[in-house]
């Protein structure tokens, strides 16, 4: 009889043990009061610490790719808002060039279309384009998958994340989004001013009224985007004949259009432009304030040129640098994993 | 009210009577008239949000999508579902945009399964690759959710009086034949030709029938 109760008082344990083993801590996703609603589908993949753990490991691991070489973090540095800072056009894989600049990753959960032409429709199927794309990382879904499947490492963290230690696509594209998803800016010295704890200089005060009559309209609060495809007046550059939005909708009205980026932590995100064209923020007020070559589909906001001193330049841009967030910028927790 | 309440529990007996038989919701799948000259290497599609009207006016939903392949597959199941007593049955060819803004997903809609574009997000809606005497490789990949191409369509079968779907079959020939009387060799990409051939599924995909049993 006592033998058959502390039997029975074993199984229970065990079963209460492995129970404790996929219980997941959840992460609320957290953002300013006054920000709109993120349009991520948090419903279908919530986040865990788990979760994001995995997704940072695949992050930066470089044998994702095809050569070892090349990680996610090789093209998006976590200290640089994740792009690829003095590189015009990412290279990857053997070094063949990518065709585009690398894109800050911010705010992404706010997002709805990635990539320049907003090719990507959601960010669980971002990954998928550089891990199987020749010029970046060149590999293969099924050699990822058993890469993954059997390393010990990755086994418990899949089997921690997702209760399954067989890592399948779904799962791996889940966590990346998961890390991803913590990739959010709100506390640059503007977002600080908004809350009432700074203030701005009296240039910054004069930037940022230069600001909300010529920018806002695109570049628009709390996210420093409209999250709309626009022609900002760029001539096309004639090697690589990139045409934008057109591509992706077939849409002549798109032709020449490009997504709306982010303005925030600008100032670490040289070099600009869907091409990198542009080394820094001088350059690009020059190209607003100038007469425009190309006007096919010009936004009308930006037919005439933008009239602006020098002195009001140099006010828009110490504005612009109020929006970097050194806290953002130099988080641990999105750095690569030390342990 | 009652008779509602009663039709419905009917209903729902009914659904699982049938379900009790194994292959009442199983239709079969064919390749047809597949040229001598030809070795076909994939034969596949997405049918999915599948819309079973029966002749006493009840409608059923389902809201999956089912990656179909006929080279390698014998049957496709429906989820238990009667195909006795169909007045039509629709379904669409394709995944819609939807779904796929609803993320990745598990199970056929799993992009390892090759049918998904990675460069510009989008299933892969039907995919039908062969080698021709040259031992070329021949590739229609047909895909597109977005507004100007959208090649996600709906099939839509009436079943007669005194039929019952068996099946569905790809009639191979036909397919060829529509492809070359638009001048199309290959595609990869959405656009005006993959618009083109999926309103004219119902060319290549035909039912297969069977006396009914009631
Ligand atoms: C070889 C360089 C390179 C590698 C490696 C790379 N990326 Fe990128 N990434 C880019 C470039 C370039 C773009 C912008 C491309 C475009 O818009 O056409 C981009 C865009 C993105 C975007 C969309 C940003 C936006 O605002 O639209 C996300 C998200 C992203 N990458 C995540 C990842 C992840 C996750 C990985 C690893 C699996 C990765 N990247 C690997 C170069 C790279
Ligand atoms: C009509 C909409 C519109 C207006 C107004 C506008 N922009 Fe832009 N901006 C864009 C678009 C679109 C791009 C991306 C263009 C490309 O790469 O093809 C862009 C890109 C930029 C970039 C480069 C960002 C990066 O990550 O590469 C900076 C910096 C910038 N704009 C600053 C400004 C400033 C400052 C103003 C006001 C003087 C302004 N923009 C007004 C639409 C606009």
């Amino acid at each position: 009889m006592k033998l058959r109760i502390s039997i029975l008082l074993l199984i229970l344990s065990l079963v209460l043990m492995s129970l404790d083993k996929v219980s997941k801590n959840t992460v609320t996703f957290e953002y300013p009061k006054d920000w709109p609603k993120p349009t991520y589908t948090f419903k279908n993949n919530p986040l865990t610490e788990e979760g994001i753990m995995l997704g940072r490991k695949l992050f930066y691991d470089p044998k994702l790719s095809k050569d070892g070489m090349i990680s996610c973090a090789s093209c998006h540095l976590s200290f640089t808002s994740f792009t690829h800072v003095d590189h015009k056009l990412s290279h990857g894989v053997k070094d063949r060039i990518g065709r585009r600049n690398t894109g800050a990753l911010i705010n992404l959960a706010w997002q709805k279309d990635f990539m320049w032409d907003g090719s990507i429709n959601h960010l669980d199927f971002q990954p998928l384009a550089p891990l199987t794309s020749e010029v970046e990382m060149g590999g293969n879904l099924d050699n990822i998958q058993k890469y993954l499947s059997s390393d010990d490492t990755y086994k418990s963290l899949f089997f921690n994340a997702f209760g399954d230690s067989i890592a399948n696509t779904p799962n791996m594209l889940k966590a990346f989004s998961q890390f991803m998803l913590q990739f959010n800016s709100f506390n640059s010295k503007y977002d600080k001013v908004k809350r009432g704890e700074m203030s701005f200089s009296e240039s910054e005060i004069k930037g940022y009224q230069l600001f909300q009559t010529h920018c806002n309209s695109c570049h628009t609060e709390p996210l420093f985007t409209n999250n709309q495809f626009m022609n900002n007046g760029l001539t096309v550059d004639t090697t690589l004949q990139d045409m934008g939005r057109i591509k992706v909708t077939g849409l002549k009205s798109d032709s020449l259009k490009f997504k709306v980026p982010t303005l925030r932590n600008i100032e670490v995100t040289y070099p600009y432009m869907h091409d990198g064209r542009f080394k820094n923020l001088p350059m690009v007020l020059l190209h607003y304030s100038q007469e425009k070559h190309q006007t096919f589909n010009i936004a009308k906001e930006l037919k005439e040129p933008i009239v602006m001193t020098e002195g009001e330049k140099r006010s828009l841009i110490h504005f612009l640098k109020t929006l970097t967030d050194k806290e953002f910028l130099y988080n641990q927790d999105l750095s690569f994993p030390r342990n | 009210m009652l008779q509602k309440t009663l039709f419905f529990i009917l209903c729902v007996i009914n659904v699982h009577c049938f379900a009790q038989s194994n292959d009442a919701d199983s239709l079969s799948l064919k390749i047809e008239n597949t040229p001598q000259n030809i070795q076909i290497d994939q034969l596949k599609a997405y049918l999915g949000k599948f819309t079973l009207n029966y002749e006493n006016n009840e409608s059923i939903q389902l809201q999956e999508y089912k990656l179909v392949d006929w080279k390698n597959q014998t049957t496709l199941h429906l989820n238990k579902l009667s195909l006795q007593n169909l007045k039509f049955i629709s379904f669409l060819v394709g995944v819609d945009s939807s779904q796929t803004l609803q993320g990745v997903m598990e199970g056929d809609l799993d992009p390892i399964k090759g049918m998904f574009w990675t460069w510009q997000t989008g299933y892969i809606n039907f995919k039908f690759d062969y080698y021709n005497e040259q031992e070329t490789k021949k590739s229609f990949h047909i895909g597109g959710y977005r507004k100007m191409h959208n090649s996600v369509y709906r099939v839509t079968i009436d079943i007669p009086q005194g039929k019952k779907l068996k099946g569905l079959s790809f009639d191979v020939q036909a397919f060829l034949e529509f492809v070359k009387s638009k001048n199309i060799t290959s595609i990869m990409s959405p656009g005006e030709k993959a618009v083109l051939i999926s309103q004219h599924y119902n060319y290549f995909i035909n039912p297969i029938w069977n006396e009914a049993t009631h």
